[in-house]
């Protein structure tokens, strides 16, 4: 990863941690739900009791933006799915509250294992 | 046409590479339990002992050893599904062990050929089944 590929990432955390990292702010959650092999879902859910304004952003590995959407909803719950899961190694969910100033980040490592059964058996 | 037997030549220098150097080191220590076969060998019996350890990194490993009690010429041939031979050579020892390492392929046939002059040789075939597939691992943590 060069410097200019990482620069977003820095940014966007650093912008996070200014904002406060979400010392009073509603619980943010993110889970990943497996669907098939190598697909799933992540399910994001946020308790915004206040019904304040709300941006919601994933970010790819090198901080580029695949999703950001404006959300007022008390009682957030949204699945998200990638397309192309194989592509994105590292992900970043960041819910950025724009009344209390309040930012919760979360970080997506996705590795995948090669495993080999291997059957031998004597033919007689 | 060159390019089949190219790899069918480099397989047999793989494994007799491996075997040169494995077989001779691992012969003396596991030389005991080879030894407990020859002892309990009686005629008639099946004087080849073929046993398959399992899979390190791409190859497989078998324990060989064949009771052959007069040191006669014996001849040990490794083939694959193809009859590509991975593996040849002569040997006298009066109880014959050797560790060898096959390349391993999704798919094989692997069939150990003992000859010491007898009318038929004995053969030990190996079928080999590798299912391969990919997991996923999924980590989140919040910052």
């Amino acid at each position: 990863m060069n410097a200019v590929s990482l620069t977003k990432p820095i940014v966007s955390f650093l912008f996070c941690v200014l904002l406060g990292g979400g010392g009073n702010a509603g619980t943010a959650e993110v889970t990943f739900v497996p669907v098939t092999a190598n697909q799933g879902i992540f399910h994001v859910v946020y308790n915004n009791a206040t019904g304040s304004r709300f941006v919601l952003q994933i970010l790819d590995q090198d901080g580029d933006q695949l999703y950001q959407n404006i959300f007022t909803d008390k009682k957030f719950s949204k699945n998200f799915q990638l397309l192309d899961p194989d592509s994105y190694p590292r992900l970043v969910f960041l819910i950025r509250n724009l009344g209390d100033k309040s930012c919760q980040r979360f970080e997506v490592e996705n590795t995948t294992h090669l495993i080999e059964d291997v059957n031998v058996k004597e033919v007689k | 046409m060159n390019l089949f037997f190219n790899a069918a030549g480099s397989r047999l220098t793989l494994a007799i590479a491996l075997v040169l150097t494995i077989g001779t080191a691992t012969a003396q220590t596991a030389a005991t339990g080879a030894q407990t076969k020859v002892a309990g060998a009686v005629p008639g019996a099946d004087p080849a002992m073929v046993k398959f350890l399992g899979a390190q990194d791409d190859m497989l490993v078998f324990n060989v050893s064949y009771s052959n009690p007069q040191g006669k010429r014996l001849v040990v041939l490794i083939m694959d599904e193809r009859g590509n031979r991975l593996y040849q050579d002569m040997f006298r020892d009066k109880s014959f062990f050797r560790q060898f390492k096959v390349p391993k392929t999704d798919k094989d046939l692997i069939t150990f050929v003992f000859r010491d002059g007898q009318d038929a040789p004995v053969e030990k075939r190996f079928a080999v089944n590798i299912d391969s597939h990919f997991v996923q691992e999924v980590a989140i943590k919040k910052l």
